[in-house]
């Protein structure tokens, strides 16, 4: 079997700065700032030095890349087959964010090969999306949905968002419902996170924030509903039809290796992870010697536990041993007692796995875990 | 009286809180120019860190200045400042017998307060003549008048003609001055009498050892004479007198009668020289001693951990360097099974208890857990031995006791009519027994109650503060002890007794008290993996339980991209935050829930 092998491209660009978001995003770039962004990641593509894997994966994140013009992304787009070439099965995927693409750049982009779409709704409740300070309502996210389609998407996201100022599990619910109703092959639902720095982070004492108990009432909600509707809970935050799951994610998770360009981004590649600078003039002067950060994996073992505890597939016995040279369960049995007595977390022998309660306290297992 | 002595003035600033005592303090060094305008800091008196933040002074500090007067005369002023806090009222009161006189300031905004009556009450004991000064008349709302009516209607004394200043705006300071010179007495005292010196205050010096504040009465000191101190019958070699300029000493050949100054002995430790005690010669003593000493014994004990277990040898160390400044602060070791290795400390009350807490982590860069303030009960056992007890953890089992008793004051608080009211609630509310009620005019109050210590040590004077709008003012003195029904409250988590949550409380007081605290217990332990059930307990009967429930949400919901490092980075950082929980058992608490006992009053 052929490895996978993901590529991730960052944009940095954004209409707004939403008051809670930490991504490394800029509002109001220039077109002509913008235009050398595009050449320093080309510039970049092409002169660092992964190695040159057949991509199966391809991910422009952000930021909201439909900012970036057809030819730009077609430029883009040219320079990774060119660099890496694409299986004829490969997954490639644009984010973005209603009302930032039509339906004819929808179509360009679908020609140019990108198959699958991941759209940043976060709430169908204008109310939520005010109080998120979202530039769309929720009209528009329907729009963005039916213009995909028609685009010729067959393989779209939707990511939500929980834990909204105000939100109660019954205006979430709605949300879901509206969600399943529109049938798409992938559903994100991310807890709202304060991240320090961020205006909600300063005011938070004021937002009326729902809490941890309504928090993981919400989770729980969005577990069940999806899974009734024929979604599998995949990863903490993560639900698709079988066959659907996201393949540049799950590489992530699954350790994999994956080349990474622009601001931010995190490659993987023969044990070491580099992250690149978040300063954009700096990127901009020399984005082939960007990296801020450069580490060599030297936990490996404590990494497949901190990753695979996300997905529900859990931890494979005979992988686990094959790797470290002994077994999950007998390693760490007396950390994992409590919560295997808790019911959290289960096992069927080969497996093990966190429950879907198990996966929402995962960071205090992973604690526990930490050598 | 001799001529040297009919230049001296002796005398302490006494104020409420806030009128300005250390600001006058800080114009009367200017203008007597004890010191160049640019060595000034504000307010040089009160010179720990700590004093100046909380504007309170908490050791007594004395300073000599010249002053020449508008009749061409020089003079010797002494000024001697006082702590300014109930706990510390044996200090003030040996301060004040230290001084002729007394200059007690009134805002001119506020008039006469509570603490502005308590203080020239204490004068008064002490004999001291009270010069009044009108403060703060460079404010807009001030009125000079009505003050000086309050004064004199309230406290008692002529007014007429007292300096009207602005401390802040250096206004008629010379006022001040010159009635220190007209209004307060010359210190009297015999020079050839035997020796006969007050101690109000000693520090320690790392080089000199001991140093100790000194007011003669009666006599002479000098270096090289032989000394001794009269509670004790030690005996010591002088081997320096002198004066204390503001910010250096100044040795001299002697010290006599009326003046003040210090005396270094190669004393090694503060807790030879008690405040109040009396200093004379060993060859030649007086006939007795001052009135008015008495050993100062501590009333409320806590335990202090370290929060750091490793942190047990830099504790002891700190805690012997603050008793060589302190001699009312003792400790000794102690083990807790929750809280592993540290103190059983004793103190005067809360605020030197809070003061020395805060010097620890301050100076000493020390984490600390405290529990909860104990006084010390008196139980008598079956076959009559009688033990007093000063840690909860160490109190017997209640078929063992035949009697238990706490110690009582006698307190006094004087505060605006408008708030009798709450304030009697208040008492009643901590077992108060109502003794009697004086009008002071028509519109002050003086209210004495007998009080159990227990119930005043945690946060009485916050919720007195709070339900007069910090008018009311607070006196209190050991009175007796007293048998009571008091029974021992232990707390339970997860079904098992944590030592260093115990406390003493009176039968009555002890299932509001408990619930209480089993509330605050569960907002201080986090969410667990396992619902954590908080009982609290009188020997084997539940009177209270609480539950923290199971935790459900602890997890990085959010996908970094593929920044594997920063999700790893961020457990780790929360696992370096989980350090300071405390682990009991199977429960983790926040280091803050061993304090979590103490604030009792909602509306305060």
């Amino acid at each position: 079997m052929r490895k996978d092998f993901g590529v991730y491209l960052h944009v940095p660009f954004c209409l707004s700065k939403c008051p809670y978001c930490d991504f490394c995003s800029f509002p109001g770039l220039s077109e002509e700032t913008r235009a050398q962004y595009v050449g320093a990641l080309i510039r970049e593509i092409g002169e660092r030095d992964f190695p040159p894997l057949t991509a199966t994966s391809v991910f422009f994140g952000g930021g909201t890349p439909t900012l970036l013009s057809v030819p730009q992304f077609d430029a883009l787009f040219s320079m990774i087959d060119a660099r890496f070439g694409l299986a004829c099965d490969a997954e490639i995927t644009f984010e973005m964010n209603p009302a930032t693409a039509d339906r004819e750049k929808l179509r360009a982009l679908h020609a140019l090969g990108f198959n699958r779409v991941s759209i940043g709704c976060q709430s169908f409740s204008d109310d939520e999306l005010r109080a998120l300070g979202r530039a769309h309502d929720a009209e528009e996210i329907f729009t963005a949905y039916e213009d995909a389609l028609a685009a010729g998407f067959d393989n779209v996201n939707l990511d939500l968002m929980y834990g909204i100022p105000r939100q109660t599990t019954g205006s979430f619910g709605k949300t879901l419902e509206t969600v399943i109703s529109m049938a798409p092959e992938h559903v994100s639902a991310y807890g709202l996170i304060l991240e320090e720095g961020t205006p909600f982070f300063s005011r938070q004492k004021e937002l009326a924030l729902p809490g941890d108990d309504a928090e993981a009432d919400m989770y729980a909600l969005a577990s069940s509903m999806l899974r009734d509707a024929g979604y599998r809970h995949y990863e903490i935050s993560n639900y698709a039809r079988p066959g659907r799951e996201c393949r540049h994610n799950l590489l992530y998770w699954r350790q994999g290796e994956y080349a990474a360009y622009g601001l931010s981004a995190s490659s993987h590649v023969a044990g070491v992870r580099k992250t690149n600078t978040r300063d954009l003039s700096r990127y901009l002067s020399d984005p082939v010697r960007a990296t801020a950060e450069e580490t060599v994996i030297k936990d490996a073992e404590y990494e497949y536990i901190m990753l695979r505890l996300r997905l529900t597939e859990g931890i494979d016995e005979e992988d686990f041993r094959r790797r470290f040279g002994h077994g999950f369960r007998e390693r760490y049995a007396d950390k994992l007692a409590p919560w295997f007595a808790r019911g959290v977390l289960v096992s069927d022998g080969d497996r093990t796995a966190l429950s879907d309660e198990g996966l929402y306290l995962n960071s205090a297992l992973l604690r526990e875990l930490l050598p | 009286m001799t001529e040297k002595q009919k230049h001296i003035r002796n005398f302490s600033i006494i104020a409420h809180i806030d009128h300005g005592k250390s600001t006058l303090a800080d114009r009367i060094l200017e203008k007597t120019r004890a010191l160049d305008l640019h060595e000034m800091e504000e307010q040089i008196l009160d010179n720990m860190d700590l004093e100046r933040e909380r504007g309170i002074t908490i050791k007594a500090r004395a300073v000599r200045l010249g002053y020449r007067a508008k009749n061409g005369e020089d003079y010797e002023f002494n000024l001697i400042d006082t702590p300014g806090h109930v706990d510390f009222g044996y200090e003030v009161s040996r301060s004040l017998s230290a001084c002729e006189g007394a200059l007690l300031v009134v805002d001119a905004t506020q008039g006469v307060e509570a603490q502005t009556l308590a203080n020239a009450y204490l004068a008064v004991d002490n004999s001291l003549e009270i010069v009044p000064v009108i403060n703060k008349i460079d404010l807009p709302s001030a009125d000079v008048e009505r003050t000086r009516a309050e004064i004199e209607d309230v406290i008692g004394i002529d007014a007429e003609g007292c300096p009207a200043v602005s401390a802040k705006m250096g206004i008629n300071i010379e006022d001040v001055l010159e009635k220190i010179v007209s209004d307060i007495p010359a210190p009297e005292g015999d020079e050839n009498a035997p020796l006969k010196a007050l101690i109000f205050d000693s520090r320690y010096d790392s080089y000199l050892g001991v140093v100790v504040y000194i007011r003669v009465m009666d006599g002479v000191v000098r270096a090289g004479d032989s000394i001794r101190l009269m509670s004790t019958g030690a005996t010591y070699q002088v081997t320096e007198v002198g004066t204390l300029g503001v910010t250096e000493m100044s040795p001299a050949d002697a010290l006599s009668a009326g003046e003040v100054g210090y005396l270094t002995a190669s004393i090694k430790s503060v807790a030879d020289t008690r405040v109040g005690d009396t200093v004379t010669l060993a060859d030649r003593p007086c006939a007795e001693a001052l009135p008015g000493f008495r050993k100062v014994q501590p009333m409320v004990y806590a335990g202090i951990y370290p929060e750091d277990g490793a942190r047990y040898g830099d504790l002891r160390d700190a805690l012997e360097k603050l008793r060589l400044n302190d001699a009312a602060l003792h400790f000794e070791p102690e083990t807790s099974i929750a809280l592993g290795f540290g103190f059983r400390c004793g103190f005067l009350g809360l605020l030197h208890m809070e003061i020395i807490e805060e010097r620890l982590e301050r100076e000493f860069n020390l984490d600390l857990i405290t529990t909860a303030p104990s006084v010390i009960y008196r139980v008598t056992l079956r076959g009559g031995e009688v033990r007093f007890i000063d840690n909860p953890s160490n109190y017997p089992a209640p078929d063992e006791i035949v009697e238990s008793a706490e110690p009582v004051v006698r307190a006094s608080i004087i505060t605006p009519s408008d708030y009798i009211g709450g304030l009697m609630d208040l008492c009643q509310d901590r077992r108060g027994e109502f003794i009697d009620m004086k009008y002071l005019d028509q519109s002050r109050v003086e209210l004495h109650y007998i009080l159990p210590l227990n119930e005043i040590i945690y946060d009485f004077f916050d919720a007195l503060k709070s339900r007069s709008k910090g008018y009311a003012s607070l006196d209190y003195e050991f009175l007796e002890y007293r048998p009571g029904k008091l029974v021992k409250l232990d707390f339970l988590l997860n079904g098992e007794q944590v030592d260093a949550l115990s406390f003493i409380v009176h039968e009555e007081k002890a299932y509001p008290r408990a619930r209480k605290i089993a509330e605050r217990l569960k907002e201080n332990i986090p969410r667990q993996l396992f619902e954590i059930p908080i009982q609290a307990a009188i020997g084997s009967k539940i009177i209270a339980r609480e539950t923290v429930k199971a935790m459900r949400k602890d997890v990085l919901a959010k996908c970094y991209g593929g920044d594997i490092t920063r999700k790893k980075k961020l457990l780790e950082k929360q696992k370096e935050g989980k350090k300071k929980m405390r682990r009991l058992g199977s429960v983790e608490v926040t280091p803050e829930a061993f304090m979590a006992v103490l604030k009792l009053d909602d509306d305060a």
